[in-house]
């Protein structure tokens, strides 16, 4: 086949794109790269330094195969093929009259480097996150578990993304059962981008419906490491940071790396204090409503005077007061989490300190009200998983709507709903709440109270039935 | 969808029931009963006023007249533009004529009453207007009924003088067979006008302010006769509902007075007679005389005599109620759990109990003597 040619096929297919960049070496060679992902520099000192001189030579796509100062090389036929590596960051290069041509990895550096995690930052503890780089993403779980069980299974989704996407896992530890299933399941996916983990976790859910996470999602390695090493299977998408953990139960999500890294005593206390502020940020609102509209004879003597003395100047209703700031907090934190942040600081100046002391002084709401919000927000942020605090969000609205009509009565059927809705989930065929219901003892261990580490030596039998941790016990 | 619906039908069947904003409530935090012209007159103490100036809270005194008790009551809302709500009730006080007359009609009230939590004080009002007890503004307390009741359930807990006992306790005695209850009491001590207004309040001195009194006998639901204070000792002894209590032992000219930090009491109940065995451990608080405090005989000896005055406290109490026919001790009680048979051949227990030979026994220990070793009076030889 003649370069000509194939440079013509090429340019038109790509619609003449300005990043498209032609060399004829000689009359024999002739190569193509884009300019946008390709790095020029790796081109002319490696590529063309070691090809310069090679003409009309028998055999000269052996010659070039082992010449080329390049680990990444590879020989195509099919000149379809040619756009996906070019989009890679490699270099085609064609020899006249022959069929096969050569690819060669010449990535540019589109990466950021290796940084502190930004949104689950830890004092004691590795500092090293993913970034949106494949190969240093998976480089990061690698150098830390070098057992040569660990597997790393590839696939690629999105028809015009083409996605790289790992499935990582320990091959004697994690369910076989269970990696097959999320193999299916991303199999299966028929979708034209994957440009974050995001896209396809809806695919990996089960049929079971809930506002609460099943997978964990986390840009940290560490905790990655963990889980693999528990049996459970990682994944990670190509250009995101974020890796998805599976299967995830709910007290995934009050545990945290750092647990493992301090006295399993501290641990212990950040774990309970993380419950109740679980229960605080889900409840406060709802309790709220149904204490100051319906079921008064709760609140001690000295409180429910205070509390009426400061209320009797407000026109609305408890619940319209509670919703009101409920949202005006949402609005408030969409509004900083999506601002620059130089105007962040501004924002909750104005926003926090300044309407809540105006919307007091106005009579509009009664101070008790803002304490009710501000500790339901800040006890959120005990909590690192994005999923999980919407969760918690969208359960906190529906206690309140629950309660409105209803009080006390309304919180006790919203959390039945709550209970029953979270023991019918199984992901990964995992009972959700399972160290709980049904009880198991391994996952007790590791669990709201986590036990010294000469105490847990071994695996959760509910993820993996190879429990051995060490080579004795 | 069906699903949705249903969760849906769950909010608009019940259509808020039971739904009160709290700034509708006007909250009750006392109650007075007085008894004028054949009419009662019911006071509520209203504890959430608007804000004054001074970011102070205002309670205020609204009364009602009426033939019965609920009447007067329903009469107080037709001057309060709030719903009444007695939930947070915590001290009711009765005058001496209420409870003369009986306090049934109350009791049953109050009792019947969905909103009230049973554990506030029952008080009757001694020398004065049950009503005035509730105006008097205390500066240690924003609320009048609260500075009552903390004032009860402290003073209760470090000496015997008065009984802790909520309007339920009362209740079980007074619906127990042969157990009658005990009331506390309160005064007040200076000008009641003066004591009213908040400018009292802000005084170094009080004009006015509420004290508790000794304990008042009743017979059923009737009012009969005000112990002394060492009689309310003697029946808080011997009701063993009390832990610590003071008594002025005699010694020499003067007292040592000492306080009784761990009490029991035991009752040993025969067919015709009771033994009431008491034992308590105590301290010395304040010595008036020179005895030797680091002889043990002395210290026997002061010992025996605090044995005589408890002794004396209690036997002192037993004739006040044999006297008045009441048995406010619940032997009767005590006995028909030993012999039912007996006491239903018993026809009126308080007659009975009266005839009835009750054997008190003390004894008493000291185990500290405070900070101080030796009596003062004695160093100073």
């Amino acid at each position: 086949m003649q370069n000509k040619e194939r440079i013509k096929t090429i340019k038109e297919k790509l619609g003449n794109s300005s990043d498209i960049v032609v060399r004829e070496v000689n009359e024999t060679l002739t190569y193509l790269y884009l300019e946008s992902v390709s790095s020029d520099d790796k081109i002319s000192n490696f590529l063309l330094k070691s090809i310069v001189s090679y003409k009309k030579v028998e055999d000269i796509l052996k010659l070039l195969q082992e010449n080329i100062f390049n680990s990444h090389i590879e020989k195509l036929d099919k000149l379809e093929d040619c756009y996906y590596y070019l989009a890679s960051g490699y270099t085609c290069l064609f020899i006249n009259n022959k069929n096969s041509y050569i690819v060669i990895e010449t990535k540019a550096d589109l990466n950021r480097s290796i940084a502190e995690s930004t949104s689950e930052p830890l004092i004691r503890g590795p500092k090293d996150s993913f970034t949106e780089n494949n190969a240093s993403n998976l480089g990061l779980i690698r150098k830390r578990i070098k057992d040569p069980n660990l597997r790393i299974d590839e696939l690629k989704i999105g028809t015009r993304t083409s996605s790289k996407v790992s499935i990582i896992y320990i091959n004697d530890i994690a369910e076989e059962k269970n990696v097959n299933t999320i193999k299916e399941a991303l199999n299966k996916i028929d979708i034209d981008a994957v440009l974050d983990t995001g896209y396809i976790r809806d695919y990996l859910e089960t049929k079971q419906k809930s506002l609460f996470p099943k997978m964990i999602s986390t840009e940290r390695p560490d905790l990655c490491c963990q889980s693999i090493l528990n049996g459970k299977i990682t994944i990670l998408v190509e250009n995101s940071p974020y890796a998805l953990i599976m299967p995830a139960i709910l007290t995934d999500f009050f545990k945290n790396p750092e647990d493992y890294y301090l006295k399993f005593t501290s641990s212990t206390f950040s774990r309970i204090i993380k419950f109740i502020a679980f229960l605080i940020t889900i409840l406060t609102p709802a309790l709220y409503i149904a204490l100051m509209t319906f079921n008064q004879e709760m609140i001690p003597d000295q409180l429910i005077i205070s509390l009426a003395t400061q209320r009797s100047q407000v026109p609305f209703p408890t619940f319209m007061e509670v919703i009101i700031f409920v949202i005006i907090f949402e609005i408030l934190r969409e509004a900083d989490m999506k601002a620059p942040s130089m105007s962040g600081a501004s924002m909750s100046i104005v926003g926090a300190l300044i309407l809540g002391d105006a919307a007091v002084a106005a009579n509009i709401v009664s101070p008790f009200v803002i304490i009710v919000v501000a500790i339901t927000s800040i006890c959120e942020l005990v909590f690192t998983d994005m999923d999980f605090i919407n969760a918690i969000r969208h359960w906190r609205l529906l206690f309140i709507f629950s309660t409105i009509f209803t009080g006390i009565v309304g919180i006790v059927v919203a959390g039945l709903i709550l209970i029953i809705k979270l023991a019918s989930l199984e992901p990964l065929n995992t009972p959700y709440l399972i160290p709980f219901s049904p009880f198991n003892l391994s996952g007790m261990k590791d669990n709201i109270i986590l036990f010294p580490p000469n105490k847990r030596f071994k695996r959760p039998n509910y993820l993996t039935k190879n429990e051995k941790r060490g080579n004795k016990i | 969808m069906k699903k949705l619906l249903l969760f849906c039908l769950f909010f608009l069947l019940t259509g808020c029931w039971n739904y009160q904003e709290l700034n509708e409530y006007a909250i009750v935090t006392g109650m007075a009963v007085d008894y004028k012209d054949d009419k009662y007159e019911v006071s509520f103490l209203i504890a959430n006023g608007n804000k004054s100036e001074q970011e102070q809270t205002k309670t205020s005194l609204i009364s009602g007249e009426g033939e019965t008790i609920y009447n007067a009551i329903k009469d107080i809302s037709l001057a309060s533009p709030k719903e009444l709500y007695v939930s947070h009730l915590s001290v009711v006080i009765i005058s001496e004529e209420i409870a003369k007359n009986g306090i049934s009609n109350l009791l049953d009230y109050l009792l019947r009453e969905p909103q009230a939590h049973q554990n506030f004080y029952l008080l009757i009002s001694k020398d004065t207007e049950a009503s005035n007890i509730l105006s008097i503004l205390s500066p240690l307390s924003d609320y009048p009924s609260q500075n009552i009741a903390s004032n009860i359930s402290n003073t209760a807990k470090l000496q015997g003088k008065i009984s802790d006992a909520s309007f339920n306790l009362f209740m079980e005695k007074y619906l127990s067979t042969g157990f009658e209850p005990v009331m506390n009491s309160i005064t007040i001590i200076g000008n009641v006008k003066e004591g009213q207004s908040s400018d009292s309040k802000d005084k170094t001195k009080q004009d006015a302010y509420t004290k508790l009194d000794s304990l008042a006998i009743f017979q059923k639901d009737k009012f009969v006769t005000w112990a002394t204070q060492e009689e309310s000792i003697g029946i808080d002894l011997i009701l063993g509902e009390i832990n610590n209590f003071y008594l002025n032992v005699p010694c020499e000219n003067s007292f040592a007075v000492t306080l009784s930090n761990d009490y029991k009491v035991k009752y040993t109940i025969e067919k015709n007679k009771i033994k009431v065995s008491a034992e308590a451990e105590g301290t010395l608080r304040e010595v008036d005389c020179k005895i030797d405090l680091e002889k043990e005989e002395d210290i026997k000896q002061l010992e025996k005599s605090a044995e005589d005055i408890m002794r004396k406290y209690m036997v002192d109490a037993i004739q006040l109620a044999k006297n008045n026919k009441t048995d406010v001790f619940g032997f009767g009680a005590k006995y028909y759990k030993k012999y039912p048979y007996d006491y239903h051949r018993i026809q009126n227990w308080n007659d009975y109990f009266v005839t009835l030979p009750i054997e008190v026994e003390a004894k008493f220990q000291y185990t500290r003597k405070g900070s101080l070793e030796q009596s003062l009076e004695r160093e100073e030889q």
